[in-house]
């Protein structure tokens, strides 16, 4: 049974990135590992349990189900070559939230995010661009007072003061 | 028994104060809407919203929650039935006969029987959970350090096995909470642990942090690959009424519904989902003539719609008993509670009973508010379907924004927020369950906590954990769920064998 929703499963793709991602964990997981070996306990204390204990069984748990993932996507078939393209959307739209996160606090919350919002709804198909806009005014506006009635304090951004 | 009424009593105390009751009814309203809005499903929705919990005292901010987590699941009835578009895995069922019957133009009563189905199946596992739960914490003060830390095992395991195509991907889920709840300085021995000398990480990653990136961020990105150029129109409906005769027909599937949910629920791993697809086969074998269901049938809809509401409920029996969460929105509860100090488990009954018997209290309550706001306002909220996800989903991530900002004030938890949810979003295109990474990041430091207590009971010795019965069988238990699907695919793969060869 695949349901969609919550844990979205849709089997059958994804021989190269799984192959890829075993990799990058196998990887990620010896240097959490290298790192935890690195934990010195304080002397003047016995623990039975040291701070490295734990995560070097994660890490342990880690590297054996990479070793898994690698052998699983030897089975699966290789994904078609042009997938990765239908997120490109997503992609950009995760870019512009980065840049968002990046400048909020000099820019101000309106301002950046105005600036964020009117090149994310055209991306996502709203036309014209004078629409764009003015929904981004709206909804920053909208957001600005009702976090203000919340009284969470946004920052309004250091051009504001001079 | 005697006890448990005042108890109850006491409860009613804490939810009825006037800016509890007005909390409910904002977290009521709040979480049908989130509910209600595509691109994001409840999991994203309740940890967009945990922000706004944490500057309330514990009781008030566990009544929002829940006040929440009991909207959403109304909400997202309302896509299933009138779009077709099932907001979580526990609606699915839902739409295979309310979809149909709002083709049928039968909307009105589809969405009547499942706010009263709802109500009735939240209301009795209520009632059921309010006496049971307080046995299962008794029960669950006599568990030492081992017996936990094989229940978390047990948990951990069990929601892994359950949850996606691969157990391995599952695995992986969980090892990566785990991971994340490592970050930041060990509370026994004051090390700090990978925290590359960023002062922000002394403290660990903040929780909201990590589950507004994980589920909010990551749900957004996936359903704007599907929202370019796609609008979606909702079937119009009428009247919001149920006659009397709808409602006869569907009463015992409500009743059956309620039973199903409730002790599915109560099971780890086994949530609303299976509860839901369970009810409505029960339903469907039971029915003179099968042929309708799937085709408008009325006790389609208020089966699983029953079911998973009493599922809902039945998963906080463990997570408040025992502190052994079942599901993801369970374990986003729990980490909620966690942020506030309070930890859920048996002695939650003796330390914080304000908090227990106010929930307990609140579960009703919230019911009664939810079919009451559910029934007359069901068209209001439904204007929000005609709202475009192009233009909704920016605006949530904008929320995201503000909702992260406001932990802290700081931009570096922005920073992580926005790089968890590229991670998640990843994880989500590659089929890898999202459960069990909430999970191991809730239980993390507990099992850490519970794995060294035992340890220096037993001077060292992890023979510990299989000398003591119950964390024996627990382990066992892990283990055999862990095996379990192996097993089964190996004896289906004989059984076909053999059916080839004879």
């Amino acid at each position: 049974m695949t349901f969609q929703g919550e844990p979205v499963a849709r089997p059958g793709r994804g021989g190269r990135s799984d192959r890829f991602a075993a990799v990058v964990i196998f990887l990620v997981s010896s240097l959490y590992i290298r790192y935890a070996l690195t934990f010195q306990p304080p002397r003047f204390r016995s623990e039975a349990l040291g701070p490295a204990t734990f995560p070097l069984m994660i890490g342990g748990l880690m590297v054996v189900c990479s070793v898994l993932l690698f052998v699983e996507s030897l089975r699966r078939a290789p994904e078609p070559p042009a997938a990765w393209r239908r997120s490109l959307p997503a992609l950009a739209l995760w870019g512009l939230l980065l840049a968002y996160s990046v400048v909020l606090e000099r820019l101000g919350f309106p301002l950046a995010t105005a600036l964020f919002l009117a090149p994310s709804f055209r991306l996502l198909g709203v036309r014209p661009w004078w629409r764009c806009l003015l929904y981004a005014v709206a909804v920053t506006a909208a957001a600005w007072y009702a976090f203000a009635a919340l009284d969470v304090r946004l920052p309004r951004g250091e051009w504001w003061r001079r | 028994m005697s006890d448990t009424w005042q108890h109850l009593l006491f409860g009613f105390q804490v939810a009825l104060r006037p800016e509890n009751l007005a909390l409910a009814l904002a977290g009521a309203v709040v979480g049908t809407i989130v509910g209600v809005l595509p691109g994001i499903g409840p999991v994203g929705g309740i940890a967009l919203l945990l922000p706004l919990t944490f500057r309330l005292p514990p009781a008030s901010a566990m009544i929002m929650l829940t006040a929440v987590y009991y909207g959403t699941m109304y909400g997202g009835s309302t896509t299933s039935i009138l779009m077709n578009v099932p907001g979580e895995a526990s609606s699915v069922v839902t739409t295979f006969d309310g979809y149909a019957m709002a083709r049928q133009g039968r909307a009105g009563p589809a969405l009547a029987i499942a706010a009263v189905g709802s109500f009735i199946a939240g209301t009795l596992s209520t009632i059921a959970l309010t006496f049971f739960s307080p046995l299962l914490a008794t029960w669950g003060l006599a568990f030492g350090p081992p017996e936990y830390f094989g229940l978390m095992v047990f948990g951990l395991s069990a929601v892994s096995s359950l949850a996606g195509e691969s157990l391995v991907k599952a695995l992986l889920s969980m090892g990566f909470g785990l991971m994340l709840a490592t970050v930041g300085t060990d509370l026994v021995t004051g090390v700090p642990r990978y925290t590359f000398n960023i002062p922000y990480l002394l403290d660990g990653i903040d929780f909201v942090v990590v589950v507004i990136g994980l589920f909010a961020v990551s749900e957004v990105m996936v359903s704007a690959e599907a929202a370019v150029g796609e609008v979606r129109v909702p079937v119009k409906i009428e009247r919001i009424w149920l006659s009397l005769k709808d409602f006869v027909q569907s009463f015992w599937a409500i009743i059956r519904g309620s039973v199903i949910g409730f002790y599915i629920g109560i099971l780890p791993a086994a949530g609303a989902t299976i509860a839901s697809f369970l009810a409505y086969s029960v339903e469907k074998q039971l029915a003179r003539d099968p042929s309708t269901f799937g085709r408008g049938d009325i006790r389609g809809v208020a089966a699983p719609e029953s079911a998973n509401n009493a599922a809902a409920v039945g998963n906080m029996i463990p997570m408040l008993t025992l502190g052994i969460p079942g599901s993801s929105t369970t374990a986003l509860m729990m980490g909620a509670l966690l942020v506030l100090n309070v930890v859920p488990g048996p002695m939650l009954f003796q330390q914080h009973p304000d908090v227990v018997w106010g929930l307990v209290a609140s579960m009703y309550v919230s019911n009664l508010v939810l079919l009451i706001l559910n029934l007359p306002l069901v068209g209001l909220f439904v204007r929000i379907l005609y709202v475009p996800e192009r233009v909704l989903l920016p605006a949530i991530l904008a929320i995201c924004v503000v909702g992260t900002y406001a932990v802290n004030f700081s931009a570096f938890d922005l920073l992580t927020m926005t790089v968890l949810g590229l991670g998640a979003y990843y994880l989500r295109k590659n089929d890898y369950p999202l459960g069990p990474a909430v999970l191991g990041l809730v239980l993390g430091d507990l099992m850490e906590q519970n794995l060294r207590r035992a340890l220096i009971m037993s001077k060292g010795s992890p023979a510990i954990f299989v000398a003591r019965p119950v964390s024996a069988v627990l382990l066992a238990l892990s283990v055999l769920s862990l095996c379990a699907p192996a097993l089964l695919r190996l004896a289906r793969r004989r059984r076909s064998a053999e059916a080839a060869a004879g």
